[in-house]
């Protein structure tokens, strides 16, 4: 958990050609950082979302609270999510909760 | 008859002379005469010996005079030591016999038992895997119980998770009111200004009325309420933001609790789930090994058992080994046969008449056609296929 450089924001931009939403997480993806999450969503109307993992160290089972959260706010079904870049560990947890029938989970870390 | 005669006649004739000459009173003649007979008696066993017919075997015999010495040298103990030498193979040929038939039949029996031990075995091995691949916790299958164990794990993870997401849904919530009881602070603070407003106004209206002395009086007493309840409202004022505060402290408290709910870790699922599959990989890879280890048994057991049926099978050479010692006993038979027709020869020899002689010749040949007449009984000599002929 300690890295070089500790991300302690999220901040989320909108890209592409797909207008996607795309929220960059923190290294420990955990119920500190919900309301910052919430807030990177709330106030938009899309329905494509990406997270990205890249720099995400630590996930607790809120953190998955969270990320449904999110894809019951982007419509549910509807909802087009992409989870970018999980480590080993990370992508351990999002496949035994069964994540990867409800996200695009891409670019798994060695 | 005639024999007889050829050899009186010169007999006669000499003995005839010999008289006469005597008659005659001539001792010269009588010596001659002497010598003649003899002669003549010499020419008749010549005589004999040309008329009797030999058969091309005993020619050795004819050659040699009848004379008893030689038999007692040399044939009598020939012929003893044959018969102890026939004697002796004959003992070894029964011994033979013998070991060969003891042994078969242990063999056999060995190669029996081999065989039914070779298949329990595999029953035995057999049931066992049964067991070992079917028991598990109540008689269910290690592997059903393995994937109930999982099942009942994810069920655990999935409602671990729908937990988790009920309880920072919960603290938006909590979020929102505390929004909300903020904004209460807001309008507190409008009320205070207003408050603060009316005292001053109250203070106003109390100058006013001291200004228009007795006729204020009355006026001084209202300005002085409308005082009274403006403290009185800035009193409340703080008592209401007292219980605000409060209220957002312990919502405070249930959010952190409700944060906590929220917050599992979840390595010791993964920990857990991992060791699940695992055990069902190593079950299944357990099952696939035992499979493969009995097809293995059973293809080896089967090899005993083809093993044993060509052990069996090569103990057939009993039969044939037993033909060759009866074929060997039957020689030995025929030597002894030999062996008495020479002890008889061997005993005229001495004394030779026609008679006797002729029925030994017929015995020999006799003896030639039971020799000519025996066909090879075996026609295998080794043990690779072949057919063994029963008569």
């Amino acid at each position: 958990m300690t890295g070089e450089h500790l991300k302690t924001d999220i901040h989320s931009r909108v890209s592409g050609d797909d207008k996607r939403v795309i929220i960059s997480m923190t290294s420990r993806f955990d119920f500190s950082v919900h309301k910052e999450f919430r807030e990177s969503y709330r106030s938009r109307t899309d329905s494509c979302f990406e997270v990205d993992l890249s720099h995400t160290e630590y996930m607790d089972s809120s953190a998955l609270g969270m990320l449904l959260l999110l894809r019951e706010h982007a419509g549910g079904d509807k909802a087009d999510i992409i989870v970018r870049n999980p480590n080993p560990t990370v992508w351990k947890i999002l496949r035994i909760a069964n994540f990867d029938r409800l996200f695009k989970i891409t670019g798994i870390r060695e | 008859m005639n024999t007889i005669g050829k050899t009186l006649l010169p007999t006669t004739a000499l003995g005839a002379s010999l008289v006469a000459a005597f008659a005659s009173g001539q001792l010269q003649l009588m010596a001659i005469g002497l010598i003649l007979l003899i002669s003549a008696l010499l020419a008749g066993s010549a005589w004999r010996s040309l008329l009797f017919d030999p058969g091309p075997e005993l020619a050795e015999e004819e050659v040699v005079e009848a004379d008893t010495p030689w038999i007692d040298n040399t044939a009598m103990p020939l012929h003893n030591l044959l018969t102890s030498e026939m004697n002796g193979v004959r003992e070894e040929v029964d011994r033979v016999k013998t070991i060969v038939a003891e042994a078969i039949l242990s063999l056999t029996n060995s190669f029996q038992n081999l065989n039914n031990g070779s298949r329990s075995g595999m029953e035995l091995v057999h049931a066992v895997v049964e067991r070992s691949s079917s028991q598990g916790v109540d008689g269910e299958s290690t592997h059903s119980f393995i994937d109930e164990t999982g099942e009942l794990m994810q069920y655990f993870i999935d409602s671990l998770v729908i937990i988790s997401k009920q309880s920072v849904d919960t603290v938006h919530r909590i979020d929102d009111m505390e929004v909300q009881l903020d904004s209460i602070f807001t309008l507190l603070e409008d009320v205070k200004v207003i408050a603060e407003q009316t005292n001053l106004l109250a203070l106003n209206a109390a100058i006013e009325a001291a200004r228009a002395g007795e006729a204020g009086r009355g006026f001084a007493v209202v300005a002085d309420e409308v005082r009274h309840l403006s403290m009185r409202s800035n009193t409340m004022n703080e008592q209401i933001r007292g219980r605000v505060n409060a209220s957002k402290q312990a919502i405070a408290a249930v959010r952190d609790t409700v944060g906590e709910m929220a917050s599992r870790d979840m390595s010791a699922a993964i920990t857990a789930k991992e060791r699940a599959d695992q055990a069902l990989a190593h079950v299944s890879e357990h099952n696939a090994y035992m499979d493969e280890s009995i097809n293995r048994l059973s293809v080896i057991s089967d090899r005993i058992g083809g093993n044993v049926d060509d052990a069996v099978r090569c103990l057939q050479f009993e039969d044939m080994v037993t033909q060759s010692l009866g074929s060997a006993q039957e020689h030995l038979q025929r030597v002894e046969t030999m062996e008495n027709l020479l002890e008889r020869l061997v005993s005229l020899a001495a004394t030779p008449d026609p008679i006797s002689l002729s029925d030994l010749r017929s015995e020999v040949e006799l003896l030639q056609e039971s020799c000519i007449g025996n066909a090879k009984p075996v026609s295998q000599d080794s043990m690779q296929g072949g057919e063994v002929e029963l008569f």
